[in-house]
């Protein structure tokens, strides 16, 4: 009887191995791929998984009669452009929520003081008056406007001001963009006008512009100044609707994506 | 006991042994056989699957190679006819209407520009916007390419309005570089043809580009466009160049999309090296040869199901013609030659069989001379053991003149010594009459009582000897029984004679009745030696005489309870016993009662 159990034991191992090993698929498992973190240009170690961007509208003081009454409505929808296109760029990997500064902020300057600085778009400092203005009024405890945003931005997320400006100029700098407001509402801006935003909020995030100054040599030996583009991209062409725009691959790469 | 239990241990083992080697030679080559067939259905199906993931990326391959080599000729313009200068003084209006035809060549070119040797766009047409802007793009990668002559196929960008992907060719005037040509080329034509033709219901490619980016793939696209998912092992295998190609049989693995289990291959799209995969989810990949592999396991488990069933009957039937031999051989050993084998296999059992049957036919002829001799030897000594009987009892009676003492001592020992004779010639009569079939038994009504008490007179003598009591107190109403009046006095005798002649000194035996409807029992019951468990069964064998009994020098022919057993049940009757060592012996007659 022992023979006869042992052979049942053989043989139910060999029907078993038959039916579970026998000409049966080796399936590798699933391969674990390392999170990437979006991060800012050049600095891996400030998270941009969540972005939160506060936008404003900075209404110098001798131009409140120009100031357009329904800016919300009108802002809005290129920031939901900015989102997809900021999505789609970081392969979701960094997300854009927005809200709005809920008044107009009233400068204590007037336009040109603003815009002596502002037009200067390869300065990097050009925006510091506004924003200086902004961060003392709205964001220190003491200012007139004081909204208490960092503690709000809380919890990962990397906070950004769109300054959206009454006047000439863009710039970007620091966690802060300023982007004139006739590029959002004039016809003539259409239809650059969110890859424009777009470019200036960038800024914030730390990415370099993709064009250089260098001259143009004539036939004539005549120079002219030129911008050279070193990339098609987004921070370097922005004549071009978002929805055909990018980020360059190696900016993106200096990124974490 | 021995004996019968290393029989046993044999029947068992010959029949295990069949069933085993039944098992054996039926199951392994069952397993074998599904071993080989499933081993070689699968490796013909994995070889099966894997060719038409190749072929499947071959195809799409040789789309996307045609895509950019159509493009790339689209673009490539060498200028034969006109020198340099007739050019330069043309301003740009031979490029203006270049650009025009390029852009409207095809609807893959969204935008398209030539840019003279300093980096500036001369001439430009764009599906992208209505007035592009004329640029500087002197430090553009595929400009800077394009100016060495070289045609150049940039990484993938990915916009909202889908993939595009930045080319650049050369404007050759002989064999000298004069411009150079700049194109975005939208990947939907691409991105579309992985749709078409894929594997099955579920199967689908995968497209990306040389840096691990995302592409596409035919249908809803399982990832974002863009994404970099260079560090999946099978993708960084391909890119480093590690694998010119994956899958030789089709990797099996969890797929990236669903984590589903699917078989994939893949290989890098010639000349721009893009990785192109082939996925496809192993459920239906396999469902066809799961469903052939379900119906073979069925087969070989129902074939192993009949065999472990058949085994047994199988097995028996073999094993059949030897327990025959065993039983029969067995009657033979309790003397009863007239059993024969019939076996009918027609091979070597059956002649085993017969000649069985012959041997059993010799020893009854044996035991017939056996027995033939027994009843002429007994009696033919009958006589002259009755004569000597005779004349020693009429010497004591003093016929032959007064004895000395010597001489009735001497005489008593011939005297108990031809009693012994004497009993041994009867029994032996008995058993030869017995099986020569030649003892008569005539049942009638009996009153059993006078007959019970007439044999204890007889043993009286011998019970005062040893001291022994013999009690009888029979019933008023006890029932007549059907008996043959000698032969019931004969096992009377037997029975009380023995617990007289086993039963110790100053002993008792009792004779009881016990009445039951139909039967009448006769206990004779005493406290003598008692017998022994394995003793009482065979205690009515032939010729058996305990060892206790043997060493106590009681003597005795051991034919005494075996002539009772078989005078009792001729009258119908039956008998047992009840012994214990030491606390005595019960012997129990049971006859029918006289209607």
């Amino acid at each position: 009887m022992k023979k006869i159990f042992i052979t049942f034991f053989f043989l139910i191992v060999a029907l078993a191995g038959l039916t579970f090993f026998v000409g049966v698929s080796r399936v590798e498992p699933i391969a674990e791929l390392k999170p990437s973190k979006a991060h800012l240009y050049g600095k891996p170690d400030v998270s941009i998984e969540n972005v939160s961007l506060l936008v404003l509208y900075f209404v110098p003081k001798d131009r409140t009669e120009r100031a357009i009454s329904g800016w919300k409505e009108i802002i809005e929808p290129h920031l939901k452009e900015l989102q997809e296109f900021h999505n789609i760029q970081f392969s979701g990997k960094s997300k854009i929520s927005y809200e709005f500064y809920p008044q107009i902020i009233v400068g204590e300057k007037k336009g040109k003081e603003y815009e002596m600085n502002i037009l200067d778009h390869s300065n990097p400092e050009a925006i510091i008056p506004v924003t200086e203005e902004i961060s003392r009024r709205v964001l220190s405890v003491n200012g007139d406007l004081y909204i208490n945003k960092e503690k709000e931005a809380s919890g990962g997320a990397r906070q950004v001001y769109l300054v959206v400006f009454e006047g000439e100029g863009g710039s970007g700098n620091g966690n802060a963009s300023l982007i004139s407001r006739a590029y959002l509402t004039e016809n003539g801006y259409e239809p650059f006008g969110t890859t424009f935003l777009a470019h200036e909020f960038y800024h914030a995030l730390g990415l370099p512009d993709n064009y250089q100054q260098s001259f143009y040599v004539y036939g004539d030996s005549q120079k002219i100044p030129i911008s050279v583009l070193t990339a098609k991209d987004i921070m370097g062409r922005v004549g071009v609707s978002i929805k055909n725009s990018y980020i360059d691959r190696e900016i993106l790469k200096k990124m974490g994506i | 006991m021995a004996y019968f239990m290393t029989s046993n241990k044999h029947k068992g083992r010959i029949r295990n042994t069949f069933i085993l080697l039944f098992i054996v030679l039926s199951c392994v080559p069952v397993i074998i056989l599904g071993v080989v067939s499933l081993s070689a259905m699968a490796i013909t199906h994995r070889q099966n699957v894997y060719n038409l993931e190749r072929q499947v990326l071959e195809e799409k391959s040789k789309v996307i190679e045609n895509f950019f080599k159509n493009i790339l000729d689209t673009l490539s313009i060498r200028i034969e006819t006109l020198d340099e200068q007739t050019l330069d003084k043309s301003g740009n209006l031979w490029q203006e209407s270049f650009v025009q035809s390029l852009i409207e060549a095809n609807l893959a070119i969204q935008e398209v520009s030539f840019a003279d040797l300093q980096g500036k766009e001369i001439s430009k047409r764009s599906r992208l916007t209505k007035t592009p802007d004329m640029l500087y793009v002197s430090e553009l990668p595929q400009f800077k390419e394009a100016i060495l002559g070289k045609q150049y196929v940039g990484t993938v960008h990915t916009t909202l309005a889908g993939q595009t992907v930045s080319v650049a060719v050369p404007v050759f005037i002989r064999e000298k570089v004069f411009n150079v040509v700049l194109a975005e080329v939208s990947l939907s034509p691409i991105i579309k043809s992985l749709n078409e033709a894929a594997l099955g219901d579920s199967g689908y490619a995968l497209l990306f580009d040389n840096e691990g980016a995302f592409i596409g793939s035919g249908g809803k696209a399982p990832f974002i466009p863009g994404l970099n998912l260079s560090r999946w092992n099978k993708l960084e295998a391909i890119l480093k160049g590690e694998a010119a190609s994956i899958g030789e049989f089709g990797d099996r693995y969890h797929s990236l999309i669903g984590d589903v289990p699917v078989v994939g291959s893949a290989i890098r799209v010639s000349k721009i090296g893009w990785p192109l995969f082939v996925e496809w989810p192993i459920s239906e990949a396999d469902a066809v040869i799961n469903i052939v592999r379900d119906k073979v396991l069925i087969v070989i488990f129902l074939s192993i199901f009949l065999v472990l069933s058949l085994a047994p009957i199988i097995a028996g039937r073999l094993v059949c013609p030897i327990r025959l031999l065993e039983r029969t051989s067995e009657e033979i050993e309790k003397g009863n030659f007239d059993q024969k084998v019939q076996i009918g296999t027609n091979d070597e059992l059956e002649e085993l069989g017969e000649s069985f049957n012959r041997m059993a036919a010799g020893l009854k002829r044996l035991q017939e001379l056996k027995n033939e001799f027994v009843f002429i030897a007994a009696h033919e000594l009958r006589t002259p053991v009755t004569a000597i009987k005779w004349y020693i009892s009429s010497i004591f009676e003093g016929d032959a003149g007064n004895m000395t003492n010597q001489m009735k001592k001497f005489l008593t020992v011939i005297k108990v010594s031809n009693e012994r004779l004497v009993n041994l010639v009867n029994d032996l009569l008995y058993i030869a009459r017995s099986e020569a079939g030649r003892i008569e038994i005539a049942v009638s009504r009996n009153n059993a009582k006078p007959f019970i008490q007439s044999i204890i007179e007889e043993v009286k003598p011998l019970a005062i000897e040893k001291n022994i009591s013999v009690s009888y107190d029979p019933p008023a109403d006890l029932p007549d029984l059907m008996i043959d009046e000698g032969q019931f006095k004969e096992v009377i005798m037997n029975l009380i004679s023995n617990a007289v002649k086993y039963g110790k000194n100053s002993g008792w035996v009792k004779i009881s009745h016990e009445v039951t409807e139909g039967k009448v029992s006769i206990r004779i019951e005493d406290n003598g030696l008692g017998i022994s468990e394995d003793d009482q069964k065979r205690l009515f064998e032939k010729f058996f005489r305990s060892d206790k009994v043997k060493g106590a020098g009681i003597q005795g022919t051991g034919l005494g309870l075996f002539i009772t057993k078989e005078l009792v049940e001729k009258m119908g009757g039956a008998i047992n016993v009840e012994s214990a060592i030491g606390k005595g012996t019960t012997f129990t007659l049971k006859f029918s009662r006289a209607t």
